[in-house]
């Protein structure tokens, strides 16, 4: 059994050390270690999930406010005074290990902290619940800082308050397992399409752990189990995309709606997000719909779920699904805001694994099984290799109140690629004007007070791309405009529950915002041009002939919140700069 | 089957307040020859070891051994609404799973509690040496440590020579009470292997001295060691309570 000392020295280490690779080599050292029960619970511990999210099992959902007080308990020490040292040090973790060093309560009888027992205890945190749960909650902490070292204690605290950040995303923590594994991280690409068909990190590294690379090989799409969704990557002509795409493609519709992934087996249906959530209970009316309309004993399918006026069948924006989404009485609401399927994709057909098929053998599979209906159908779609009918089609869906269009490659290897921004996949979206084509989606991560007219609310917000190479949040905006007085009204209101005393140290910003916030938030954002700012730091040093960081200029907010998006699903510093480096070829 | 008369709500409540200071479920175990209880606190600083032999109770009977866990919170409402001279009434419904308190006064009154299923199992019990050991009168003991308690978050004592010594500092100040050994002493016996010292959290002290019923108390501790603070309840019963210490400021 792995002393969890030991994986918090590692995570020290991982802290002090700024190469990825070198990050990377101190988890792998650690999986090597540690013994093959205990791989799952280290990387459980690592993410800050203890669970894959679409289990639906109970997350730790530490606010700081209680870490303050389990410290206090723990440490004997007020919560005021925890306060103050929280406000020079920044983080709990940093303050609990230091109340600790300097002046520890002992425990009676001390219990040597396994990685098992601390992922055992915080399970017993998580499923914690109904009235009085935080109080309870808060007492099982303090009981297990009251276990912890100084050094322990750091890191259950950045664990549970979901503020470990070693600069290690899902990716590194693959890598680390091929390198221990395997031997080699040339496996990791098996590894992660393994990750990418089962969404579950622990149960990949317990299989790997167990039976070896083999095992891996045999992972199958399951009915129930979400597949990691396929993105499209972004282009701005339609010549460009044919090129990409091998001179033809299917150009789709890309509606205006939440992209949901179904699972059927028989008359059962669960419904993902896109962040893999479970959605069903959120769409009795899709799940009717497809116990009605797909023909299929079982099936994985993708669809785009679409709000519709009741009176004309017209479609209507997203943001009436997402006020949908957020309304508690659902029955009511089916009603007023029903909804329409238009599916894209199979990836799973009564027992056979359909991802391996080329995009139009996968699209003729959906015809057979689906019965259309005024509510169900297929993506509008066409195939073609002329570039003037690609646009063509783009403007019919512009003015038909579509988003865009979306132009799939359909030649043999044009498979369904779980998990990855693919140029299998290219989107053509609408935008205002020349400049930037494309509006990105940013992280808020702190805000400006209001002067004037906008006394008493934000006045502008700070906005960040997430940066995948070491996960963190760097600025890429100012956004003072494009707010209407009912969204500044929405927007403190959402804002409100995430703002934080300090910066959030994954936040990377050489601005002092007034408010800071976790970065939880997504919006939608539009700007002229993506230029080099010396202020803002996304992807500083990586710009080939360029000294400062990406920034966006004049951007707006578009009043579309990405509730369907996580923020690591935001825009990428990687993806800003592809944007930059194409926008200087065009000019 | 266990079932038990205590001729007194008095007693019950001293063991409810007891308990109330460091639990928050209590885990009786029942005996043929008594009930006992030996419980750590969530945060593994405090426990407490009670024994309440069958002697205690003018009535006692248990077949078998029964492991009973009450919420300490239920406990206490009940035994608020208990008059001093009532008479009590234990008893179990193993069918029903639940633990019977009548009080026998003017009326007869009965609660039943729903039994909770423990976390923990009993603490064995540990053989710890200690380095000193002191007898005093219990309200001796109360004052030092509420004296100690009005400048000071912990409490650090010391025993030397023929003196036992309470101490605390904080930000506005300091205090200290010295007790010599002697027979007009608060302190009628002080047995020192070493001189000790050791600091331990008021909290637990303070909450502590709030449950002692006896009219004295026994403190055992080592440098650096846990302390622990016995006393007497109803004559033959025991309770002890056992503090970790703080580990010393750098």
């Amino acid at each position: 059994m792995m002393l969890y000392e030991e994986l918090a020295l590692a995570y020290d280490k991982i802290e002090n050390t700024s190469g990825t690779l070198d990050k990377i080599d101190i988890l792998t050292e650690v999986f090597r270690k540690a013994d093959e029960s205990d791989i799952a619970k280290i990387i459980a511990l690592t993410t800050g999930k203890l669970h894959p999210d679409w289990k639906g099992e109970p997350e730790l959902g530490i606010a700081e406010r209680m870490a303050i007080q389990a410290v206090s308990t723990s440490a004997l020490v007020s919560e005021s005074e925890i306060n103050k040292l929280l406000q020079k040090l920044g983080d709990i973790g940093a303050v609990a290990e230091k109340l600790l060093r300097e002046s520890g309560q002992s425990t009676l009888f001390a219990e040597e902290l396994t990685v098992d027992y601390v992922y055992e205890k915080l399970n017993e945190i998580a499923s914690v619940s109904g009235s009085g749960s935080s109080k309870q909650k808060i007492a099982l902490l303090s009981g297990l800082l009251t276990n912890a070292s100084p050094i322990e204690a750091r890191y259950i605290l950045r664990t549970v308050t979901s503020t470990l950040r070693l600069g290690l995303g899902d990716m590194g923590i693959l890598d680390a397992l091929a390198l221990a594994f395997t031997g080699t991280r040339d496996n990791r690409p098996m590894i992660e399409r393994a990750y990418n068909i089962c969404s579950d990190l622990g149960r990949i590294a317990r299989v790997l752990a167990e039976k070896g690379l083999e095992e891996i090989k045999k992972f199958k799409v399951e009915v129930g189990v979400p597949i990691r969704m396929m993105a499209a990557k972004k282009l701005s002509s339609a010549n460009e995309i044919l090129k990409k795409v091998g001179g033809r493609c299917i150009v789709e519709y890309k509606y205006d709606g939440e992209r949901l992934q179904i699972h059927k087996s028989d008359d059962d249906v669960i419904l993902y997000s896109r962040r893999q959530e479970r959605i069903t209970d959120q769409y009795p009316d899709v799940v009717e719909l497809v116990r009605r309309h797909v023909k299929a004993k079982s099936c994985v399918a993708e669809a785009e779920c679409v709000a519709i006026d009741p009176e004309t069948g017209t479609m209507r924006p997203f943001q009436e699904l997402m006020r949908r989404r957020r309304k508690t009485d659902i029955e009511a609401t089916m009603d007023e805001v029903p909804v329409a399927l238009f599916f894209f994709d199979i990836l799973f057909l009564d027992g056979e694994d359909t991802t391996q098929k080329p995009m139009l053998e996968r699209r003729a599979l959906l015809e057979q099984i689906i019965d259309t209906s005024d509510r169900v159908g297929l993506t509008k779609g066409e195939v073609t290799d002329d570039p003037t009918r690609l646009e063509e089609i783009f403007q019919d869906a512009i003015s038909t109140g579509h988003e865009g269009v979306i132009a799939k490659a359909i030649h043999k290897n044009a498979i369904y690629q779980a998990g990855s921004r693919s140029w299998l996949w290219i989107k053509l979206k609408a935008s205002y004007k020349e400049g930037m084509t494309d509006s990105v989606d940013l992280v808020i991560v702190g805000a400006f007070h209001g002067r004037g007219k906008r006394a008493g609310v934000y006045g502008t917000i700070l906005a960040a791309a997430y940066d995948d190479t070491n996960d963190t949040f760097p600025t890429v905006c100012k956004i003072g405009t494009g707010f209407t007085d009912n969204m500044l009204e929405d927007m403190k209101k959402r804002l409100g529950p995430h703002i934080i005393e300090r910066k959030d140290p994954s936040v990377i910003s050489d601005m002092k915002a007034d408010v800071w916030f976790h970065p939880v938030e997504v919006i939608e954002v539009l700007g002229d041009e993506i230029t080099i700012s010396p202020v803002h730091p996304a992807g500083r040093g990586r710009i080939p002939g360029f000294e400062g960081g990406l920034a966006i200029r004049f951007p707006r907010f578009t009043g579309r919140w990405r509730d369907d998006k996580e923020p690591t699903q935001a825009t990428t510093v990687e993806d800003l700069i592809d944007m930059f480096l194409s926008q200087k070829s065009r000019s | 089957m266990f079932h038990a008369i205590l001729d007194s709500g008095k007693i019950w409540k001293q063991i409810v307040d007891a308990l109330t200071t460091i639990l928050t479920e209590a885990l009786f175990v029942m005996k043929e020859d008594g009930i006992y209880l030996r419980q750590v606190d969530p945060l593994n600083i405090a426990m407490i070891d009670m024994v309440l032999p069958a002697e205690i109770f003018q009535e006692y009977s248990c077949k078998g051994t029964h492991d009973i866990c009450l919420g300490v919170d239920e406990l206490t409402k009940i035994s608020k609404r208990m008059a001093v001279d009532d008479k009590i009434e234990l008893s179990l419904d193993e069918d029903d799973n639940r633990f019977e308190i009548k009080m026998i006064g003017p009326a007869v009154r009965k609660f039943k509690l729903q039994m909770i299923k423990p976390l923990e199992t009993p603490r064995k019990p540990r053989g710890i040496e200690f380095d000193v050991k002191a007898e005093m009168f219990a309200d001796a003991f109360k004052q030092a440590i509420k004296d100690v308690s009005v400048v000071s978050i912990n409490v650090k004592i010391i025993a030397q020579n023929d003196t036992l010594i309470f101490t605390g500092e904080g930000d506005t100040g300091e205090a200290e009470v010295a007790l010599k050994v002697g027979e007009d002493s608060a302190l009628f016996d002080l047995d020192i292997k070493t001189d000790s010292y050791a600091i331990y959290p008021m909290k637990y002290l303070s909450d502590i001295i709030k449950a002692v019923s006896g009219d004295s108390i026994s403190l055992q501790f080592s440098t650096h060691k846990p302390i622990q603070i016995g006393f007497g309840i109803a004559e033959i019963g025991t309770i002890k309570f056992l503090v970790a210490p703080r580990k010393e400021r750098r």
